[in-house]
């Protein structure tokens, strides 16, 4: 026989339960713990990226894009308001009736719209009048001291063609302001167009005269200039310290 | 560069913008002043053949004695005609270009940039006459002057041998004498010959025509040596020594020694026709 359970103070149950009672309290009461940051992964990382660049890129991009666009369409105002400048300019040089020195005061005075200069005045090389290929001359001098890059790469243009657009003559203006602007960038164009000259044979001059413009054929004594004009060019452009090689 | 529109301007550059309209301006008042200079000779660069341009002849500064307007016609006329004549001569190979409105006024006019390009055009010669007041205006007419370029010969040795003996640009002063005049001595001058053979002689050198050379050369020296030659003395000793030269050259470029030319060989080439 088991015995009775000895009786329970419910005094103390109650004190028992208040305690059980507290001590939960006081679990309820204290603060949570926060819970552990989840860490981001690199996407989303690359989307604030995004979000933030892309604003700053557009504005860079268009700000480019239009001051490209805007420079372009200056520039295209530029020519054509040049291009009315310089119209009486050229038809004064270009008139047979200019005399000489009229015609180097035009020259001289085109050269003053620099690089939109440079292309009509290697066309009055090619023009029908003495004094309008003389003062063209002049010009190119001009312009080729202030605006030399622009000025030595359509000089290089020019004795690079054969497709028949110039003659000799303009060629040979060219091949000697290439030297004496000091167009360092002409030394292969001056080097292959010694080679297209030939030997000086009959047959070669003929060969060479396919290159050129048909008005005024060229002839031993033109080939003969012309070579000599490319070994002057040469001489010099090698004969350039290697700073001012540089610089140009 | 471009002069400012009104948009554009900007008070800051006002002192960049003002230097082109300066420069243009004192350029276009140099121009004024010699407008009378050197100008274009139409139809020179419009063919290839070798010419000979034939400018203006232009009357004297004004003086009691200047020539009447038919005495500059008349000088005109006979130097077209004796162009005319040299061109018939060579059978076609030369014209004469008539450039009218062009007076040079001395040798200055054909600097090295204005010889090469006459030069590069294939023209041998430039000529061009004027008047001068006679020295004894009370007995005599006004004298004629005829100015000529050989333009090969100033181009390649005045400027590219530098010599100083052959300048290439020749003065004939035709001084009427007694009751003659100016153009009898100048219908019978054969300079003009002289000097288009010469300038040929050299074109046809240069162009590896040794053969047609040397008879230009007998051309211009039998010219040179007539007695009528009104070529100063001392420049007519050097250009018959000139030619000496070219024939030296002309012969050495055809593998033959100038020495070994016998006087019949050299007739033979000197009569045969300049074709």
């Amino acid at each position: 026989m088991d015995a009775p359970p000895p009786p329970v103070d419910p005094i103390a149950r109650l004190g028992e339960s208040l305690r059980c009672l507290e001590s939960r309290i006081e679990r309820l009461e204290r603060p949570t713990p926060l819970p552990e940051p989840k860490k981001k992964d690199i996407w989303e990382k690359v989307q604030i990226l995004g979000s933030v660049l892309t604003p700053i890129v557009a504005g860079i991009l268009g700000y480019f894009l239009i001051t490209t666009v805007n420079l372009s369409l200056q520039k295209q105002q530029l020519q054509l308001s040049g291009a009315k400048e310089m119209q009486g300019l050229l038809a004064d040089l270009g008139n047979p009736d200019t005399s000489l020195e009229k015609a180097e005061a035009s020259a001289i005075a085109l050269a003053a719209y620099g690089r939109f200069a440079v292309v009509p005045l290697i066309n009055e090389l090619e023009a029908k009048t003495l004094n309008s290929q003389v003062a063209a001359q002049m010009g190119l001098h001009a312009i080729g001291v202030q605006d030399h890059d622009e000025t030595c790469k359509q000089l290089i243009k020019t004795i690079d063609n054969r497709t028949k657009l110039y003659s000799w003559i303009t060629h040979r203006y060219s091949l000697r302001l290439l030297g004496e602007l000091g167009c360092q960038q002409a030394i292969p164009s001056l080097e292959a167009y010694k080679t297209s000259l030939g030997s000086g044979t009959a047959d070669s001059v003929k060969a060479y005269a396919k290159f050129v413009s048909d008005g005024n054929p060229p002839t031993l004594e033109s080939v003969n200039n012309l070579k000599t004009e490319i070994d002057r060019s040469l001489e010099i452009l090698r004969a350039q310290p290697p700073d001012q090689r540089a610089s140009n | 560069m471009f002069l400012p529109t009104r948009k554009s301007s900007n008070p800051k550059r006002c002192g960049n913008w003002f230097v082109l309209p300066v420069i243009l301006g004192c350029l276009s008042a140099l121009t004024a002043q010699r407008a009378f200079g050197i100008n274009d000779c139409r139809g020179i660069t419009n063919v290839s053949d070798y010419k000979i341009a034939v400018d203006d002849v232009t009357p004297p500064p004004a003086t009691g004695t200047a020539p009447a307007s038919t005495d500059i016609q008349r000088l005109t006329a006979e130097l077209q005609t004796q162009i005319e004549g040299i061109a018939v001569e060579e059978g076609g190979a030369i014209i004469a270009v008539p450039c009218s409105g062009r007076r040079p006024t001395s040798e200055l006019d054909f600097s090295r940039l204005v010889v090469e390009t006459l030069n590069d055009n294939n023209v041998v010669l430039e000529i061009w006459g004027s008047f001068e007041p006679s020295a004894i205006p009370a007995t005599s007419g006004p004298n004629a002057r005829l100015q000529f370029v050989l333009v090969p010969v100033r181009y390649y040795e005045h400027f590219l041998n530098n010599s100083q003996a052959m300048s290439g640009v020749y003065l004939i002063l035709y001084t009427p004498v007694g009751t003659g005049t100016a153009l009898a001595l100048f219908e019978k001058s054969t300079e003009l010959r002289a000097s288009v053979a010469l300038s040929m002689a050299l074109k046809k050198i240069k162009e590896g025509h040794n053969e047609l050379a040397l008879k230009y050369l007998c051309k211009a020296e039998s010219s040179l040596k007539q007695q009528n030659s009104r070529i100063p003395k001392p420049k007519r000793d050097a250009l018959l020594l000139y030619t000496r030269d070219l024939e030296v050259l002309a012969l050495t470029n055809n593998n033959k020694t100038a020495s070994l030319l016998t006087e019949e060989a050299k007739a033979n080439i000197c009569s045969a026709p300049v074709r």
